[in-house]
């Protein structure tokens, strides 16, 4: 049985590619990020487990009464070589040029340390640091050279090879400097245990266990314990998994379209051999079984190209991201799991093409084929199902803009019925579509012409194939219409509510232990020099103020609001009264709009009546100069506000602003509107760059299709072409016709998606506002990119054209009289 | 069908002198080294315009391959063939698909028409392609005298045989072709059917100058021609003028032997 179908998929492997190509594509899509996010949590998990890769045993024990009795204990006991806590802090390590979150370890004794110093050596004294070379690059410090971290300079004396990190930067400190800094003051609950060459672990544990439980500790291997890590932070990162899996899903279903299209035409092709087989005697089933074998043939096939395919984007991913050196890990179980689904979805997609066509009375098949469908009597049954579907669905949307219970399930429940309707109904409206679209190209000569009444001449194969770009196309669209319409939506907000463009703060340090509370926080002047220098800035003004503390010994930083400043935030007011203090909004009862609030500066004290305003945040706040003057007789810079010349264009000052924020990470805030505009359209934008990327999966599928119906209907109109060589059309006039077909047929597709994704992206946000209660305050800016339109269209023009080479060539190349010949 | 009236003045025939197509010493072989075909073996004959030429043999001998040769459906081997004036051979692709369509009509045994195009437009197609515009009168002329008239806006699929025959002999016509090429037309036909259709040929030579050259193995269809050439493997071995049925079946029978 499948001897018989590897001799056909070898006799015409042509007809055959673009349904391996689908399959191979979805599968690889699968598996690329099953394996992608196996390999970083594999690579993460490998990272945190770092500090325990060199011991065999790990005890971790929390009780502070019984800590100190843990290591005494595990050492006692026989097999035990040697045991070391494990100590570790983490926080922002700062050199000249950058700042950087890093994980300081306490260098641990030899055996148990996983890297080595390729220059230098390790700390000794407390006034020293150990860099993983990556550390080093990204604070631009080599040995000899100082950092800070915590207050403390930190001489860097060595470098060592620890592999690229995922999060924070490596770095190794000493003993001597964890007691200095009173580290050591405070267990950190893990040991390290080391046994003694040729010891059974598996016996040591209870030995373990037996010594060590009365103090609440517990003992694990330290791969045991490794992998428990690994499935906790396993766990949370499935849902990316799942999240993925549902754009899979979209390319299978998409790529079913294709298969079940794909194997219509192969069929429609082979119906005399078909009925050859039944007029010698094969039953109905053998036939069916054949092609079974066939199907699954396929489906194997594709599935292992894309299994292969997977793993190769997997790989170049985890390059891409930096953790190649960490090793790849392939979840095998998971791809054979989607090895199979592969080759189910093609047998699945084929069943009903198979099912239909060997239902063929064997003279039947004997007959010419029939190249032109006839119109078929289902259309009837066809167009009550989908109206009805329509109408539902329309009027489930129209519910969802006005009701208050769910309208968000209301609109996916509208929107599931409007898809299945307007997807299911295509073969009702694709083919007078494409003949109007036609009518327009026609007027460009015969050769549009004949290429019009070409694309429809199979009304079931058109709309089959532009079912599939619809789908794909509509769901980008979709989910680009609601993102833009999010981001103007919001992005309307941000500048109603934040009148600001760029607010640099000075700031308490976070980072410091010990804070000054007297110390008057003060913008650097190379901050105040570096704002007045961003590309895009129109006007700036540097704020005097102070710092007071109210009676809950908050420290507050005020700033005087002068015209001048008014100038850098056009809407804000010149001046405020003498003896109120404006704050940010905020649902705190002792701080209500209106109240009154005590401070205290180093001149004096003030009470001053609260107003809320836009202008500020958090523990900033703006007073009037007179008022500033009655609490301190010494202003100092402590705020500067930015204009921009366009508040949309941020892109440039921004590079400069990262270098501030890097510096002064933990002593200035840098905020307003134009900020948060600009992050919110980054992560938008990246959101939807990868949302995009991964539906063009479905896309490209989709218009492999394209390809495939072309190519397997021009085999079927070899005489055709041949005709049309006789009378004299030229072999470019051929390919230009097949051309045009083409795009017809994708243009066609992808408009109706646009239209629709357009639609149901509307109608997914006012969905989504209505739920969450938000749709009185905020008004819905509908927003469509026409960038992301016009390359939807251009891609799908190209693509195309590209799929129209080869049937192109071949229906040009048919000679005149073989063609013409009798069978 | 109904006879054509006369036409206009600047085609006016003149059978003797004016040669419409020609082969000279064509030589034509199919398939390469141990598989080679010598289907035409220096074959050389002239075709006068406004004549009527039946193309006869037994199977194999090459009367196919002699018509796409002259039509410029195929590539020769060796030898030079005219067409209209113009030497086949020598010219490119692109010149000889527009000799065709300019300058060819085409009536095959079957699969004559575009199943997605109607009578009327399988009918003005190699005009369509030209970029031409139909002369009104001729194109009702030609519709009418070939009983077309109540199908021209039926798909093949709709037509019977016969008439869609007629639709490719209105097709092959209606450029006004230096020669109409016909492949067994009436292979597909019954008698009756067959017989309207080769009248209504004849009727095309004599009345309006039309050069026509039939490729057939029936001696009946022959018999409507003025003149058959027989082939046999590769190779004219009887040239004979104003064929008569029986004269020609005797030739044929003979032939085997």
């Amino acid at each position: 049985m499948f001897a018989d179908a590897v001799r056909e998929v070898r006799f015409h492997p042509g007809r055959v590619v673009a349904t391996i190509v689908a399959i191979a594509i979805s599968v690889a899509f699968m598996v690329a990020s099953s394996t992608f996010i196996t390999t970083q949590q594999h690579s993460l998990g490998k990272q945190l487990a770092l500090q325990i890769s060199k011991a065999d045993l790990v005890v971790t024990a929390g009780d502070p009464e019984t800590q100190a009795k843990v290591a005494p204990a595990v050492e006692a006991v026989p097999g035990v070589a040697r045991v070391e806590e494990s100590i570790v802090t983490t926080g922002p390590l700062r050199s000249e040029q950058a700042t950087v979150m890093a994980v300081l370890y306490v260098v641990p004794s030899e055996e148990f340390r996983w890297a080595t110093v390729r220059e230098g050596a390790w700390p000794t004294t407390d006034a020293q640091i150990t860099l993983a070379k990556e550390a080093a690059d990204k604070l631009g410090v080599g040995v000899g050279d100082t950092v800070t971290y915590s207050g403390d300079d930190l001489v860097v004396t060595g470098i060592t090879n620890d592999p690229r990190s995922i999060f924070q930067q490596t770095a190794y400190v000493s003993m001597a400097w964890a007691r200095a800094t009173g580290l050591t003051d405070q267990s950190s609950g893990q040991w390290l245990v080391k046994a003694e060459p040729g010891t059974d672990l598996d016996a040591l544990v209870p030995r373990l266990v037996a010594a060590t439980s009365a103090l609440g500790a517990e003992v694990k291997t330290a791969e045991t314990y490794a992998n428990e890590q690994l499935d906790e932070l396993t766990e949370q990162t499935n849902v990316m998994k799942l999240m993925l899996g549902g754009f899979a899903a979209v390319a299978l279903v998409v790529g079913m379209i294709i298969i079940a299209n794909t194997f219509t035409i192969l069929l429609a092709q082979r119906r005399r051999q078909i009925g050859l087989l039944r007029a010698v005697g094969a039953s109905g089933s053998q036939v069916r079984r054949k092609f079974l074998a066939e199907a699954i043939l396929l489906g194997a096939i594709g599935s292992a190209l894309g299994v292969v395919l997977g793993v190769l984007v997997a790989a170049i991913g985890t390059w891409f991201v930096g953790t190649l050196s960490l090793g790849m890990t392939i979840p095998w179980l998971e791809v054979g799991a989607e090895f199979i689904v592969g080759v189910v979805i093609t047998v699945l997609a084929a069943i009903v093409p198979m099912l239909r066509s060997t239902r063929v009375a064997p003279l039947e098949a004997l007959q010419p084929v029939q190249t032109v469908e006839a119109a078929r009597a289902s259309s009837r049954v066809r167009m009550v199902i989908c109206g009805v579907l329509v109408v539902a669905g329309a009027g489930l949307a129209l519910v969802s803009q006005f009701t208050d219970s769910w309208p968000l399930v209301w609109a996916l429940g509208g929107a599931m019925l409007l898809t299945l309707g307007v997807l299911g109904g295509a073969p009702l409206y694709v083919p007078s579509l494409v003949k109007a679209f036609g009518r327009v190209v026609g007027l460009t000569g015969p050769t549009a012409r004949l290429a019009t009444t070409n694309a429809v001449r199979n009304p079931g194969r058109a709309s089959a194939t532009a079912t599939a770009l619809m789908l794909a196309v509509g769901l980008i669209v979709t989910l680009q219409v609601g993102t833009a319409t999010i981001e103007k939506t919001v992005l309307a907000k941000i500048d109603e509510r934040y009148p600001v463009d760029i607010s640099l703060a000075a700031t308490l340090d976070w980072s410091d232990p010990n804070p000054s509370t007297t110390d008057p926080l003060v913008l650097p002047a190379d901050v105040i020099a570096q704002g007045e220098k961003l590309s895009g800035v129109t006007a700036s003004a540097v704020l005097e103020g102070t710092t007071a503390t109210d009676v809950n010994k908050m420290m507050w930083n005020l700033s005087a609001l002068t015209p001048e400043a008014a100038a850098a935030a056009p809407t804000a007011p010149t001046s405020i009264p003498d003896g109120t203090i404006y704050i940010g909004r905020t649902d705190d009862s002792s701080l209500k709009s209106g109240g009154e609030i005590d401070l205290w500066g180093d001149k004096g004290k003030a009470t001053l009546t609260i107003v809320h305003t836009t202008l500020v945040e958090g523990q900033a706040a703006l007073v009037s100069p007179a008022t500033l003057a009655d609490l301190t007789a010494e202003p100092v810079n402590n705020l500067m506000w930015l204009k921009l010349a366009d508040r949309g264009d941020m892109a440039s000052a921004f590079l400069d602003l990262q270098t501030i924020m890097e510096k002064y990470m933990t002593t200035v805030s840098v905020g307003g509107g134009a900020l948060m505009a600009y992050m919110i359209e980054r992560v938008l934008g990246i959101l939807l760059l990868i949302t995009t990327a991964l539906l063009g999966v479905a896309v490209l599928i989709a218009l492999v299709g394209v390809s495939n119906t072309l190519g397997l209907s021009v085999i079927e109109r070899t005489r055709e072409s041949a005709l049309l060589r006789a009378m004299g059309m030229q072999k470019g006039s051929l390919r230009l016709m097949l051309l045009v077909e083409a795009m017809l047929l994708a243009l066609t597709g992808v408009i109706v998606g646009v239209v629709f994704g357009a639609f149901f992206g509307w109608l997914g946000i006012s969905a989504v506002l209505r739920q969450a209660d938000l749709a009185e305050s905020t008004k819905i800016r509908f927003a469509i990119d026409p960038w992301l339109t016009l390359a939807l269209l251009a891609v799908a023009a190209v693509a195309a054209a590209l799929a129209s080479v080869l049937p192109g060539r071949r229906a040009a190349n048919a000679a005149p009289v073989e063609a013409l010949a009798e069978e | 069908m109904s006879a054509v009236q006369a036409p206009p003045a600047h085609l006016a025939p003149e059978p003797s002198i004016d040669v419409v197509a020609r082969a000279v010493d064509l030589v034509k072989v199919y398939g390469s080294d141990k598989t080679q075909v010598l289907a035409l073996d220096r074959v050389s004959v002239d075709f006068a315009r406004g004549s009527f030429t039946a193309i006869m043999g037994p199977s194999g001998s090459g009367k196919s391959t002699l018509m796409h040769c002259l039509a410029g459906l195929d590539h020769i081997t060796a030898g030079r063939v005219f067409l209209g004036g113009q030497e086949l051979n020598a010219l490119p692709d692109k010149a000889l698909t527009k000799v065709r369509r300019d300058q060819v009509g085409f009536v095959f045994q079957s699969f004559n028409l575009l199943p997605t195009l109607t009578a009327k437009q399988n009918i003005l197609l190699p005009l369509d392609l030209a970029g031409r515009k139909p002369d009104q009168d001729y194109f009702d002329q030609l519709v009418a005298s070939l009983g077309l008239g109540d199908r021209l806006e039926h798909r093949p699929s709709e037509l019977s045989g016969g008439q869609q025959q007629r639709v490719a002999v209105a097709r092959a016509m209606i450029t006004r072709p230096d020669v109409i090429f016909a492949d067994e037309p009436t292979g597909a036909l019954d008698s009756k059917t067959s017989s309207q259709l080769l009248s209504y040929l004849r009727n095309c030579v004599r009345e309006l100058g039309q050069t026509i050259i039939m490729v057939t193995h029936d001696p009946k269809a022959a018999g409507y021609a003025d003149r058959a050439l027989l082939l046999l493997d590769g190779h004219i071995v009887a040239d004979l003028a104003h064929p008569s049925t029986e004269t020609l079946a005797t030739a044929i029978t003979g032939m085997d032997s």
